[in-house]
């Protein structure tokens, strides 16, 4: 015990100098800096700088454009460790949904708060919706995107279950496997653009990389930078678009199965001890 | 332009040690607290705090400091050399705004295994749990 103690003492200390020397020694440049870096000088200067199109990105929001097109593989194995973090947390929770009696949906309307909260809560949600996709579809345009959107979307089913009750989100075709649905649509979509470059290259005959967004020297090929004189930023709207659907359906996915009440689990539990035995 | 050092600037100081702060106090949290969800509060507050620290690392101590984004919609080089002269590093930013989002469905998959913890165990003190399991074992 007293080694363990020890041990946790040198790590917090040896943390806390090694923080302390990275900053001092100036490992991260001068903070706060009054320059750009050199990096982000490269991103800023070319994100939308139409003299030299095999490097920009046709997005006026560095942010998206670093997330989604500099650094995009980043993202898409950031992408993937969300997807598993939820995966997981369904495998865990791998049981039959519990279904509605028949007392509970005669009493549908004692279900949770007052009326005036109910009401207030469907107004909100649907501000939320209208937000949170306007975060995410304009993410091209204005500081935003599909994680933001989603994680801003993810806020009304628990509005929901906490004003009504998980029963008001099934009777709106919120359930578990409706949002795994939306939840793949939204990675399949994030996967299909990474490898619409290749098959646009194999239609029009040329060489195209994945996750290839504007023309890059050699693969001549280039998603829809603007579409009726809105600027699209090419793949960037697609991969915010599958990005928001994908995190909002994640998160309501956990947050529906979070809402299980405890003796639900209770009875399956036992039920398994006395299966054992 | 004035270049600044790093003790010249009170509260430029103040926020980088109270960062560092902030980030030890969880690390203690993590290490030394007992019960499973105050683990789990202090690494939020440990990701937070590293999150901070980045978008400190980001910022420019300008005056006129804008947001990474281009308000022209067909920029001309003057442009771009003026949004250069203000805006923030956006490098720092981009990471940051994945690792919350990220960060959130990683602490969500830990409070679903501290839930089933407690359904099995009926407590979440790590040393409670691991007497439990002596006792199952024998």
């Amino acid at each position: 015990m007293r080694a363990k103690t020890a041990v946790s003492l040198i790590v917090i200390i040896g943390s806390l100098l090694a923080i302390s020397y990275a900053i001092a020694a100036q490992a991260t440049g001068t903070i706060p800096q009054t320059d750009l870096r050199k990096l982000a000088d490269f991103y800023a200067q070319n994100t939308l700088n139409s003299n030299d199109k095999f490097l920009w990105s046709a997005s006026p929001e560095a942010v998206t454009a670093i997330v989604w097109d500099y650094r995009g593989f980043d993202t898409l194995f950031e992408t993937s460790v969300f997807f598993l973090a939820i995966i997981a947390c369904v495998a865990i929770f791998e049981v039959e949904m519990p279904r509605r009696s028949k007392n509970e949906k005669l009493a549908k309307q004692s279900h949770g708060l007052s009326i005036i909260v109910k009401v207030v809560t469907k107004i909100v949600g649907l501000i939320i919706i209208c937000v949170s996709a306007s975060i995410a579809l304009h993410g091209q345009l204005t500081p935003g995107g599909g994680f933001q959107g989603g994680a801003a979307l993810a806020v009304l089913p628990i509005l929901f279950i906490m004003a009504m009750s998980r029963f008001a989100l099934e009777d709106r075709r919120v359930n578990r496997n409706s949002m795994l649905i939306m939840r793949s649509l939204g990675l399949l979509g994030i996967g299909t653009t990474v490898i619409l470059p290749l098959i646009i290259g194999l239609a029009t005959h040329n060489p195209a990389y994945i996750m290839q967004n504007q023309i890059k020297p050699g693969a001549l090929v280039s998603l829809p930078s603007s579409l009726a004189d809105r600027m699209m930023g090419g793949s960037l709207w697609l991969l915010n678009l599958s990005e928001y659907l994908a995190v909002g359906a994640g998160f309501t996915l956990t947050f529906i199965l979070l809402s299980l009440p405890e003796s639900f689990f209770k009875k399956i539990l036992e039920s398994e001890k006395y299966s054992t035995h | 332009m004035r270049n600044i050092a790093l003790t010249d600037t009170f509260l430029a100081t103040y926020i980088i040690l109270s960062s560092i702060a902030t980030l030890v106090i969880s690390l203690y949290g993590i290490l030394y607290k007992r019960h499973m969800i105050k683990k789990i509060i202090a690494l939020t507050i440990f990701g937070d705090a590293g999150n901070i620290f980045a978008t400190i690392i980001g910022f420019r101590y300008i005056f006129p400091v804008a947001p990474p984004v281009l308000t022209t919609e067909a920029p001309t080089q003057a442009d771009i050399g003026n949004f250069l002269s203000v805006a923030v590093d956006p490098v720092p930013q981009a990471l940051v705004l994945t690792a919350i989002v990220i960060g959130m469905a990683v602490i969500l998959f830990m409070v679903f295994l501290a839930l089933q913890v407690y359904r099995i165990y009926g407590t979440l003190d790590t040393k409670k749990i691991a007497e439990e399991r002596k006792r199952r074992e024998e």
